[in-house]
């Protein structure tokens, strides 16, 4: 193998070893920093505020506060734990239409709060569900 | 089934049936004659005379596709309820634009739009491919037989036999989705699908390169079509991004959702390929890495369609995506495998006989243009997979056996930020290198009026934009996220992305001009980055200087919000179901006011399930864009109807209630007798008593409202004669409006900028066409 050769080998080898650093610093920054689904129990545990409930929302405890822009509201989480839920900021439209809730931040006094909510309606439809934010 | 009215519903129509067989039967057509092209190409090399019939039989595939998406048209402009898609993606009445768009509305339409753009590229294409068509058809084919077999397997014809195996023609369907009513639903979908159906082509030529001997030169066939597929995606993606700013309500372009990663992540690729391209037909280098570039768009979309097909994005997308029938899903990984694993291993066993043998290009000292290419090359392919990545998070979770987690915009920009900066770097100074290399003091001399001018604009703008008088004033307490806990002030990092955003259409603008005397239509290069600088200073504007405040009004209670004066005027129809109904409001401004006019209308009231639907008004300027969002008006103090028993006093939103007992006017059972619930209330206003009534009448219960002070209206839902109690609800007397109002400063720069861009794409691609650049080429060795 003459020199040229051997230093164009070298040369594939150290590209590689940074591309696959590169591949694994972006996979490391993505998935440390995302942000987790989970249940009140581990946003009671995490003490954060972007963690992602989903749930069923149950729509009797309803409570919009509209001169305020507050929407309240019981959620059951997926381990059937109930929490309720006070979200600022305008009510979104489909609310009455919705069943299953994302709602987005962190437990705080034993009530989540959430500045975004993301909603699913049953589909009559089959097209864009709701995000609401702040 | 079971429904409603059904004795009266009459047979469907002959013809329909007729049409729907007739498009389960070209779905199954176009599956054999891909797979008789297949075949017939496969064994062409021992039997030439098959090459005729391999043509003809892609041909007839392609126009059995075609002749699918007409006969599902035909059914949904016939309104032909009796098909499930049909009925599931139309209500009747609907205009003929919105009948003809739910073709592809829903999955199995978007299938079959793909497959159809992707048939129409792969016509057009084929017979330019010279001694790659083999392997070009053979793959082409493979791939639009897949299409078809997933659309054999979830088909859009499905009947229902409603009663002892008839067909029953039903009177309505359940409607196209009230948010997808929008001229963006006509013309995006097929724009961006147009570009999908292009990848096709470079996946399939990269491919057919790869297995055949001396196909060296595939890239300069293949150019304008990479040129093509890069301007027709880029025009798709801005559509979309206008789609959601004029509909969504939330005053953005982009949000890097799953789905608009999934055609985010190609187009990149394709950027790439592109660059690529243009230092392999200069310098006879790059050979490998071009080929697996054409080959990775159409791979990073098919991979995006089934995370986004999966059902695993249920809960992290705004977007609703149905889960696809399992045996076609199955399908779809089986080719995203065989594709997968069939290119790169393909790909692996020919690098490196393709890495010897090719010319040796001349080095260039210092500088120069295709260190700067393989740079940028790295960049834009980088933002590509970091994309990827960013939107396989859930999946990567999964794999892990973690729960699940979501990448959210702010973390995109976080990423995507380190990319972006050299980027537009390299775009600015790029231009400015030669082939050969220069020195690195001449590069600097040459760049230095663009780099100066881009000082002076990004200072001015920030100048202009930080006056009070215009209304942007950022708070300089507002800082941006960057890695290892570090931010800085967001004004600082909006300052920078400016300035490199002035830099690079400065120094594009300089080199257009200075090309413009040798070659006018070998400018669509500079043109097309002038748009990208344009189209990311709008965002990076729009965006980083945003202005936006809540605020709640009524009919007689005028509210202000970012300086101005919103009144509630009136809504010009008195039916709440109609589509086109506008709420208008006067907003009234220190420097002039405007009339804003957003859309609000009830869908679902016959069926006693009234749900709101708001579209914001934009009030469009050269300098900025008043963003107004309506959010549905709030009539309800008390959400839910409430059971008080008599002398029951409660707390309830403020306001206290006690119900002291029923009366009755008249006779219970006889038309015209009343039950009234005698209550007291204590209001901010003072103390207030009032009678709700309910009224028999031949309609049934009919509530009459009470009035409890200038706010607040009662009404009586329900008695309970066995108990005494009534049941009562507190509303508004007149209904609350909550608007969002945005400041979003020179967002016309995202639109010129789109356009400046595909017009540069295309631009290119006419001038890269291969008799052109052959002519070119020509000329230049003449002179």
């Amino acid at each position: 193998m003459n020199s040229s050769n051997r230093r164009s080998g070298q040369l594939h080898v150290v590209t590689a070893i940074i591309v696959l650093a590169g591949l694994a610093a972006i996979i490391f920054a993505f998935v440390s920093n995302a942000s987790p689904y989970g249940t009140f129990a581990d946003a009671r545990r995490s003490g954060g505020n972007s963690i992602h409930v989903a749930g069923e929302l149950l729509k009797e405890t309803l409570d919009i506060d509209a001169r305020h822009g507050i929407l309240r509201f019981a959620m059951k989480d997926e381990k059937g734990e109930q929490m309720t839920v006070e979200y600022t900021g305008a009510p979104p439209s489909s609310l009455s239409e919705a069943t299953r809730v994302v709602a987005i931040g962190g437990v705080k006094n034993g009530v989540f709060h959430s500045d975004k909510l993301l909603l699913k309606c049953p589909s009559r439809y089959e097209a864009k569900a709701k995000t609401v934010k702040r | 089934m079971n429904f409603p009215g059904i004795a009266g519903w009459p047979d469907a129509p002959g013809w329909a049936i007729f049409v729907g067989q007739l498009g389960r039967a070209l779905v199954i057509g176009s599956v054999g004659a891909y797979l008789l092209a297949v075949f017939a190409w496969l064994i062409q090399a021992r039997r030439p005379s098959l090459e005729k019939w391999g043509k003809i039989a892609f041909w007839a595939g392609s126009l059995a596709l075609w002749g699918t998406i007409v006969c599902l048209g035909a059914l949904f402009v016939g309104e032909q309820f009796e098909f499930n898609y049909v009925r599931n993606g139309i209500q009747a009445g609907l205009e003929i634009k919105y009948r003809i768009a739910a073709i592809w509305a829903h999955q199995e339409g978007s299938f079959l739009l793909w497959a159809c753009t992707s048939a129409l590229f792969g016509v057009l294409a084929a017979p330019k491919t010279g001694i790659c068509r083999r392997w070009f058809t053979i793959g082409y084919s493979t791939f639009l037989a897949s299409i078809g077999g997933i659309l054999a397997y979830e088909t859009p014809f499905k009947l229902d036999p409603l009663i002892h195996g008839r067909i029953l023609l039903p009177p309505n369907g359940a409607g196209l989705t009230p948010a997808l009513q929008n001229y963006w639903v006509v013309i995006h979908p097929p724009t961006i699908f147009m570009g999908f159906g292009s990848l096709t082509v470079l996946f399939c030529w990269a491919l057919a390169a790869l297995l055949t001997p001396g196909a060296r030169d595939w890239v300069k066939g293949v150019r304008p079509w990479a040129l093509v597929s890069l301007a027709v995606l880029g025009l798709g993606l801005c559509m979309g991004g206008f789609w959601a700013y004029e509909t969504l309500g939330w005053g953005g372009f982009w949000a890097w959702d799953p789905v608009e990663n999934v055609s985010f992540v190609p187009w990149m690729f394709v950027a790439t390929l592109v660059h690529g391209i243009i230092v392999q037909t200069a310098r006879g280098s790059w050979v490998r890495a071009n080929l697996l570039l054409g080959g990775l768009p159409f791979l990073a979309f098919v991979y995006g369609t089934f995370l986004t097909r999966s059902g695993m994005y249920a809960d992290v997308s705004v977007h609703s995506f149905a889960q696809m029938n399992s045996v076609a899903l199955k399908i779809l990984i089986g080719f995203l495998g065989l594709a997968m694993l069939g290119f790169l291993g393909i790909w692996a066993w020919r690098s490196s006989s393709l890495a010897r043998g090719g010319p040796i290009p001349p080095k260039a000292k210092g500088p120069n243009r295709e260190a700067f290419y393989r740079l940028g090359t790295v960049v834009l392919a980088g933002i590509g997979v970091a994309t990827a990545i960013g939107m396989s998070v859930p999946l990567i979770m999964a794999l892990g056996g973690q729960k699940a987690k979501v990448v959210e915009e702010r973390l995109y920009h976080q990423v995507l930020g380190w990319f972006v900066v050299p980027m537009l770097i390299l775009m600015a100074v790029a231009p400015f290198v030669s082939w050969r290399g220069l020195p690195w003091r001449e590069l600097g001399a040459r760049i230095l009026n663009a780099f100066s001018f881009a000082v002076l604009v990004a200072g001015a703008s920030l100048f202009v934009a930080r006056s009070p008088s215009w209304g942007v004033g950022l708070a300089g307490d507002e800082r941006v996220n960057f890695a290892f806990g570090t931010t800085i002030p967001t004004v600082v990092w909006i300052g920078i992305l400016l300035f490199l955003c002035a830099f690079t259409a400065l120094a594009n603008l300089q080199r257009l001009a200075e090309h413009w005397r040798k070659s006018k239509m070998g400018v669509g290069g500079f043109v097309s980055h002038l748009g990208v600088a344009t189209v990311l200073a709008g965002l990076a504007l729009s965006r980083g200087f945003e202005r936006k405040e809540t605020v709640v009004l009524q009919e007689d209670a005028p509210a202000q919000a970012l300086g101005y004066l919103i009144s509630y005027r009136s809504r010009t129809a008195d039916d709440m179901t109609d589509r086109d109904n506008k709420v208008i409001f006067d907003v009234a401004g220190p420097s002039g006011g405007f009339e804003a006019r957003p859309g609000l209308y009830y869908t679902g009231v016959e069926e006693g399930q009234p749900s709101p639907m708001v579209w914001p008004h934009i009030e469009r300027g050269l300098s900025h864009d008043m963003y107004f969002t309506l959010h549905p008006p709030q009539f309800d103090l008390w959400e839910q109807p409430i059971q008080l028993k008599p002398g029951q006093t409660i707390n309830q939103d403020g306001i206290t209630a006690t119900f002291e007992h029923l009366t009755m006017k008249g006779q219970p059972g006889q038309m015209g007798t009343q039950f009234g619930a005698l209550m007291k209330f204590k209001t901010q206003r003072g103390a207030f008593e009032t009678q709700p009534t309910l009224e028999i009448t031949p309609k049934g219960l009919h509530p009459h409202l009470a009035r409890i002070d200038q706010d607040l209206i009662v009404s009586l839902q329900a008695v309970d004669p066995a108990t005494r109690s009534a049941t009562v609800q507190v509303h508004f007397a007149k209904p609350l409006y909550p608007v969002d109002l945005f400041y979003k400063p020179m967002t016309i720069l995202v639109w010129l900028g789109a356009g400046i861009l595909t017009f540069g794409g295309l631009l290119t691609a006419a001038y890269r066409r291969p008799a052109r650049a052959k002519a070119a080429d020509a000329a230049k060795e003449a002179a």
